[in-house]
């Protein structure tokens, strides 16, 4: 798991520092406050660490990671992802402790694809760490590998492309953990069907009462848990994955949001880290509720879009006061208004 | 000049008031005369809302369950509990203006009785002392929930508030 990050100069993130994190992190804050880019942070960096060493690949960890951060933030040089306001001379530093482990590096704003400055005492891990972003990719499925396999453009960023090439692994029967078989049935109920790949056609079918749909006729929640489900049952993941859940509230009703963050909280228990950004209500209010059933910590970091500014607080000792709330509470003082 | 009248209730100082535009529900002869089963609120209030009178039934409490001391039976019995006190005192404030209850319609203010039409705006009104106002909405949602046949067949409009805007509202001093 990753235990601890210090970002300088990443983008948004002029001066950010965690010392703690635990095996669910909430990050909220206005749109564009940073929480993508923090996700995306961490992403390419873990699974810079996993490519490495990997199979045949011969490509050292630099090579790794400047890939990464290039297809990752697709900007024209990986010197843009530097803070705009920096000071010219200051570098971008990333450092992060994965599984107890020092991984860090760091470089200016003119580097065009090179990262010199990296130190990795990490050891090589055997889980797969995934990125499942806000909207769905199954109906894109295709128009993704085409656009990044064959056509290599920008577009859709390396967060996509890895989740759909971890949804084109079949999914396998019998021999899963009893948290991920547990939970997909959780999903399946949820959905009240079962979404699957054909390979032969290379399309994506929603099965239902013995009866096959197109995926694109199928609604954006069902497509959302079906991801989550596909991953959890075609052993993609293991224990030691890392997940980022980009707005996990995006097409799901509030039960399900409440169900989904249950399974969160089932996987987190067996060792599995996730990183959830989110601008919603529920979803702070449901984590709260975890934490404090179960009395587990559950950091929130609080983002600011107006300034370099941040907040760490703990769920489990209350929601802390966020935009998110504020918000709420304005809403209900205008009901009030007009009633009173 | 009009007399004013203020009262503490659940620790707060509701008023003053003007004594014709308030009437204490819960220490009327109307209400003592239907004896104890009958939950009910703590008084009526008219106030002027810009150019129009609105009606407020006001019930008082000191606490609410809140996430800190909240069992979900507890939740659901306080709505319960709440949403038939209101009901009780909106049909007793009906049967009143109709005069069903004769031998004690003296009881009501005369400006009641003057500003009464069908289409006074009616807010059943719970007023929460020293509860947060993150924790206003559930109970409102709930309350509101439980009330809508109420609500929808007699047009009204039910409110949950903290001190803090009751203050800033002016019912409370």
């Amino acid at each position: 798991m990753i235990q601890s990050a210090e970002l300088k100069n990443f983008g948004p993130l002029r001066d950010f520092k965690v010392d703690r994190f635990e095996n669910i992190n909430l990050i909220i804050g206005e749109n564009s406050s940073g929480k993508s880019f923090l996700l995306k942070a961490l992403y390419s960096a873990i699974k810079s660490i996993e490519d490495f060493k990997r199979g045949d690949d011969i490509r050292n960890i630099s090579e790794i990671l400047s890939d990464r951060l290039y297809w990752t933030f697709q900007t024209e040089k990986i010197g843009d992802i530097v803070s705009k306001n920096a000071d010219k001379t200051s570098p971008l530093t990333f450092k992060i402790f994965l599984d107890g482990k020092e991984f860090q590096y760091s470089y200016g704003r003119n580097t065009q694809k090179s990262i010199q400055n990296i130190v990795n005492k990490t050891i090589p891990r055997e889980g797969n760490s995934i990125f499942i972003p806000a909207k769905e990719v199954l109906t894109l499925f295709n128009v993704i590998i085409q656009s990044r396999e064959k056509d290599k453009i920008f577009g859709f960023d390396d967060t996509y492309l890895d989740l759909v090439r971890a949804l084109r692994i079949p999914v396998t029967k019998g021999n899963n953990y009893p948290s991920f078989s547990s939970s997909r049935k959780v999903l399946e109920d949820l959905i009240g069907g079962k979404v699957k790949y054909d390979g032969e056609s290379g399309k994506w079918q929603f099965n239902k009462d013995r009866m096959k749909f197109s995926v694109g006729a199928t609604a954006e929640g069902i497509k959302k848990i079906a991801i989550f489900d596909t991953l959890l049952g075609n052993r993609y993941l293991n224990k030691s994955s890392v997940i980022f859940i980009d707005e996990p509230e995006s097409s799901l009703h509030p039960d399900a949001i409440s169900k989904y963050l249950d399974i969160i909280f089932t996987l987190a228990q067996d060792g599995i880290q996730f990183f959830i950004a989110s601008h919603s209500y529920f979803v702070v209010k449901k984590l709260y509720l975890i934490a404090q059933k179960n009395k587990i910590n559950l950091p929130v970091i609080i983002l600011n879009k107006n300034s370099d500014e941040y907040e760490l607080d703990n769920l489990v000792n209350g929601i802390p006061d966020n935009t998110i709330i504020r918000e709420s509470i304005r809403l209900y003082k205008e009901e009030i208004d007009a009633i009173l | 000049m009009n007399k004013k009248i203020s009262i503490e209730e659940s620790n707060m100082i509701f008023g003053p008031y003007d004594k014709e535009q308030f009437f204490h529900i819960e220490n009327s002869y109307i209400y003592k005369n239907l004896g104890k089963n009958v939950k009910i609120t703590e008084f009526i209030l008219l106030k002027q809302v810009n150019s129009e009178k609105k009606m407020y039934i006001i019930e008082a409490k000191s606490s609410a369950p809140n996430p800190g001391n909240n069992k979900s039976e507890n939740f659901d019995k306080y709505i319960d509990e709440i949403s038939e006190k209101l009901l009780n005192s909106l049909l007793l404030t009906v049967a009143t203006f109709f005069e069903r209850h004769k031998d004690n319609y003296y009881e009501f203010p005369d400006e009641f009785k003057k500003v009464y039409n069908y289409s006074l705006k009616t807010i059943l009104l719970l007023v929460i002392n020293n509860h947060k106002i993150e924790w206003l909405d559930p109970i409102s949602i709930a309350l509101n929930i439980k009330m809508r046949n109420v609500s929808r067949t007699w047009p009204l409009k039910v409110a949950v508030i903290n001190d803090s805007i009751a203050r800033e509202k002016g019912f409370i001093t």
